[in-house]
């Protein structure tokens, strides 16, 4: 028999901010490699560097996004993440992205890379205690009511170039990413610099059957699109911006017999060195 | 700009030191003790004392190499005028420092000895009825402790004495610097474990101490030179210290008066036995570079232009480009770097601003002169005692642009430096190298290599060579750490690939051994490096990758003709002579080390022993003119060696131990 354990009020917290998260997975991964010597023994595994940590997690945004989650902006510094009673120091925002379809609410991913330790913490917290601060403070949120998170209902995107060629949006993701770098003083483990690389964006969006001629022109074609992430409500609480070229265009039909098609849209991210 | 033309650099926005500008994190930050130029103290009316050691003959020595008499070089002065020591006892008298240009006076409690110099007579009286002042270059050794208990005073250290007939205690023309008060605070606004300037330490003046602006800690500038200022005016009674350009105390006061007309320096004794009997013998040794006495008040400009002669004359390199190595505003002159506060601030020392990255490497190959004499025979001629060639590349990873530039910067300005001696080369860089390499290496920069990654994100390369390491050091060149230097100890118990020295009489049988047996083991009599069945080896061990090379290519003679096949003869004896490189890569910290430290020690030149892996099994000589080494992470280390085989081996040919012991 199987008893499956179900933990309860287990916070997700990033730099002492209680997110509304659905999912958190942490991991490890090492590179090692054996050595092999002449006389065909296996001498060791040897590092080839560090252990690296992934955490990632999806989560409903109930406030303005905080600013430690900006993937392409400039700051290259870690943040404090906690979960099920694991402290990690060192985590760098890596992704970020969501999906928007439907009257659904929208969940954002986020993923990280994180080096060093990982510590013993409290993270449990009784989400219910109507005493709490909030909505993003040091104690955590309050008891949010559901028509405060990130939600398709009035989130929107906006196609500011009008390359789009369809009437109707049947849904749309977002993605934010770049690489991590670290880098580290001889005889340590622990980076000094995490640096981000390889910045970029790309958004895809389903719409109806394209009714523009020139549909097969999209290599070069610039795209401009303004994405509205907001609540049930209406309250905005991020406004998000993809300035790049049309990578894809697709048109198919599912098995419910919907004619769809899709677009997706890439861009570099490439800050000016004077701005960094 | 101080020295540098602007053609100089390939990197702009270097700044000027300028008091009251402020500066952020890896600025570059040109130095120049203050812009107006130095005076010759001979062109400043009123020298009565000029001390100096421009030339060996301002000093005689006694028959022990001892300094009885400085001459005093100021025109027209008397033979009273000079500093003297006539105690014939030896543990009076200083010496000459060859390799800084100073006269070193000790102080040391074991053999009981203080040395010092001062003038006879009636010193400086026709002089110095009025104004005077005293330009001192001096530095201390260290500053001592002192702690001898809450209620005992700490040492006081002199630098200089002018009380006329004191010469054995310090009155009212004295100035010292105060010991280490970590136990015994006398003065609360001094930190803990700093000291201070003194002007007075007898009596109750010890302590409720003149104010000599007690902020100032001397403690991180002891190691390095001073330039100290005394100007009195006998009139006012104002006294003035400086000390590198900054003004510490600025008082009317009794001190340096007319009564002041002698001079003794040295590790001159203080009044406080009842105290502290211990307060002679251990101060700090200090050294004299030049000393000058006026018998006036020089303007400002004239104090700032012979205080500059001083430090353009003594302070090689201590001009030049620094770094920022936090934000800071100089707010006065105290964030000089040649002062305490301003070398929190500002340094030449790379290591404290940047991370070296893995994947710095080390290059490692032999000056020998090879001499074939045919059939494979030859031998290696070693030109001198620095016979190996080694260079670094250091690796700089992670960069952003403003720390590029600022290293950039940096490397630049190292072929700035100037000699210390006319003999010398310029001066080397302070810097670390890494693992497993020794940091007291004389590392001169040669080139730089830079590459964009990203925006903001640089990677910088500099090679870098050590010029004066030599095969007469029997710790080695370059792989010198306790781990790989120690005697064997028969007590001890051993690990794998631990490194031994071992010291015998039998002189063939001394030298480096490497442990081969399992780990923790006390070697037992028979398993001693010269034990019947030794578990140690001065023979290469250390396997190669699986994926190894060794090819074979016999000599032969082959005739070509025009018009026919060509001819194939025999090629003497020794037709083949390997030469084989090996490659050891993800080797462990230990590993590594005890690989090194074996290439090292045989220097690119002495013969060895190696079995030759399957299929070949065969023993063979060999010696290693080349190797390199690459520090890819933390506990992985890549060495690639190059061997060549060597035949005709005799035993004079392999060792060669120099072991001095003191």
């Amino acid at each position: 028999m199987t008893k499956f354990i179900k933990y309860e009020n287990l916070d997700f917290k990033v730099d002492n901010n209680v997110f509304y998260s659905t999912s958190v997975k942490i991991s490890l991964q090492s590179n090692i490699q054996a050595v092999l010597l002449a006389d065909g023994s296996l001498l060791r595994y040897a590092p080839q560097e560090t252990v690296i940590g992934g955490l990632s997690t999806e989560f409903y945004l109930t406030g303005a996004l905080p600013s430690y989650l900006n993937i392409i902006g400039s700051s290259e510094s870690s943040v404090n993440c906690s979960f099920g009673g694991v402290a990690i120091d060192q985590c760098y925002i890596k992704s970020l992205s969501f999906t928007a379809s439907q009257f659904s609410p929208i969940l954002l991913n986020i993923d990280f890379d994180w080096y060093g330790r990982i510590n013993s913490a409290n993270s449990t917290y009784n989400l219910i205690n109507k005493s709490i601060g909030g909505p993003s403070g040091p104690t955590g949120p309050s008891n949010q009511p559901l028509s405060h998170i990130s939600h398709s209902n009035n989130s929107y995107i906006a196609d500011v170039s009008n390359v789009f060629g369809f009437s109707e949006v049947f849904s749309y993701s977002y993605n934010e990413s770049c690489d991590r770098v670290p880098f580290f003083k001889n005889g340590e483990i622990t980076p000094f610099r995490v640096a981000k690389i390889n910045r970029a964006k790309s958004a895809t969006v389903d719409g109806n059957y394209f009714k523009k001629s020139n549909v097969s022109d999209i290599e070069g074609t610039d795209t401009v699109c303004d994405l509205y992430l907001k609540d049930y409500e209406n309250n905005l609480l991020n406004m998000f911006n993809i300035s790049g070229k049309i990578e894809s265009r697709s048109l198919n039909i599912d098995v419910n017999g919907l004619l769809q098609s899709t677009l997706s849209i890439n861009q570099r991210v490439a800050p000016l060195r004077s701005t960094l | 700009m101080s020295k540098f033309l602007d053609t100089q650099f390939s990197v702009t926005g270097i700044k000027n030191f300028i008091t009251g500008d402020s500066y952020t994190k890896y600025n570059l930050v040109d130095f120049e003790y203050f812009t107006g130029d130095a005076k010759d103290p001979k062109n400043l009316s009123g020298l009565y004392a000029w001390f100096n050691l421009d030339d060996l003959n301002n000093l005689e020595f006694d028959a022990s190499g001892k300094i009885y008499k400085w001459y005093n070089a100021a025109v027209g002065h008397e033979v009273a005028q000079d500093l003297n020591n006539d105690n014939s006892l030896i543990n009076t008298r200083p010496f000459y420092d060859q390799n800084k240009n100073s006269v070193t006076f000790e102080s040391n409690f074991e053999k009981e000895a203080i040395n010092n110099l001062y003038t006879t007579g009636d010193g400086f009286v026709g002089f110095l009825t009025g104004d005077r002042c005293w330009f001192v270059v001096y530095e201390f050794e260290d500053l001592r402790q002192g702690n001898y208990g809450s209620t005992i005073k700490p040492n006081t250290s002199s630098i200089i004495d002018t009380d006329l007939y004191a010469t054995t205690y310090a009155t009212s023309g004295y100035l010292a610097v105060s010991g280490n008060n970590e136990i015994y605070s006398w003065n609360t606004s001094v930190p803990s474990s700093s000291q201070q300037f003194i002007i007075n330490p007898t009596g109750i003046a010890d302590n409720s101490p003149i104010t000599v602006n007690s902020a100032f800690s001397a403690s991180k500038v002891l190691k390095n030179k001073n330039i100290v200022s005394i100007i009195k005016n006998n009139t006012t009674n104002n006294l003035r210290l400086r000390n590198n350009g900054y003004e510490l105390l600025n008082v009317t006061s009794n001190h340096f008066n007319s009564g002041c007309s002698g001079l003794m320096i040295g590790a001159s004794q203080n009044s406080n036995p009842s105290q502290n009997n211990l307060y002679n013998y251990n101060a700090s040794n200090i050294s004299y570079y030049e000393i000058l006495g006026f018998a006036k008040v020089p303007s400002d400009n004239d104090i700032l232009a012979i205080e500059k002669y001083l430090f353009e004359k003594h302070f090689t390199n201590d001009d030049g480009l620094y770094i920022a190595k936090s934000n800071f505003t100089a707010s006065d002159y105290r964030y000089a770097p040649i002062n305490i506060t301003g070398s929190q601030f500002l340094t030449k020392e790379v290591d404290s601003v940047f991370n070296k990255t893995y994947g710095c490497s080390a290059n490692f190959s032999t000056k020998a002169a090879r001499i074939d004499y045919g059939d494979n025979y030859f031998t290696n001629v070693i030109p001198n005692i620095n016979n190996l060639n080694t260079e670094f590349n250091l690796n700089y990873d992670g960069l952003t642009d403003v720390q590029a530039k600022c290293l950039i910067g940096f490397f630049q300005n190292t072929f700035e430096y100037t000699p210390k001696t006319i003999v010398d080369s310029y001066e080397n860089v302070s810097i670390d190298l890494f693992y497993p390499y020794k940091n007291n290496s004389k590392i001169y920069f040669s080139d730089l290599q830079y590459n964009s990654v990203e925006a903001n994100l640089n990677r910088i390369s500099i090679k870098c060579v050590s010029a004066y390491d030599s095969s007469l050091d029997y710790r080695g060149y370059q792989v010198t750490g306790k781990e790989v230097t120690s005697f064997f100890n028969e007590n001890s118990a051993y690990f794998k690939n631990d490194v031994v020295y071992y010291n015998t009489n039998t002189e063939s049988e001394k030298g480096y051994y490497w442990y081969t047996g399992l780990d923790n083991i006390i070697p037992t009599h028979d398993q001693r490096p010269t034990g019947n069945n030794s578990l140690f080896t001065r023979s290469f061990y250390f396997q190669p990758d699986l994926d190894f090379e060794i090819p074979v290519s016999p000599k032969f003679i082959k005739t070509e003709f025009d018009s026919s096949a060509p001819a194939f003869e025999n090629y003497g004896i020794n037709k083949t002579n390997l030469e084989f490189n090996y490659n050891l890569t993800n080797r462990s910290d230990k590993e590594a080390e005890a690989i090194l430290k074996f290439l090292d020690s045989n220097c690119g030149f002495k013969i060895f022993e190696m079995t030759l892996p399957t299929p070949y099994n065969k023993l063979i000589n060999v010696y290693s003119p080349e190797w390199n080494h690459t520090y890819k992470f933390k506990n992985n280390h890549d060495i690639s060696i190059k061997f060549i085989e060597f035949k005709g081996l005799t035993q004079s040919d392999i060792f060669f131990n120099t072991l001095i012991q003191l």
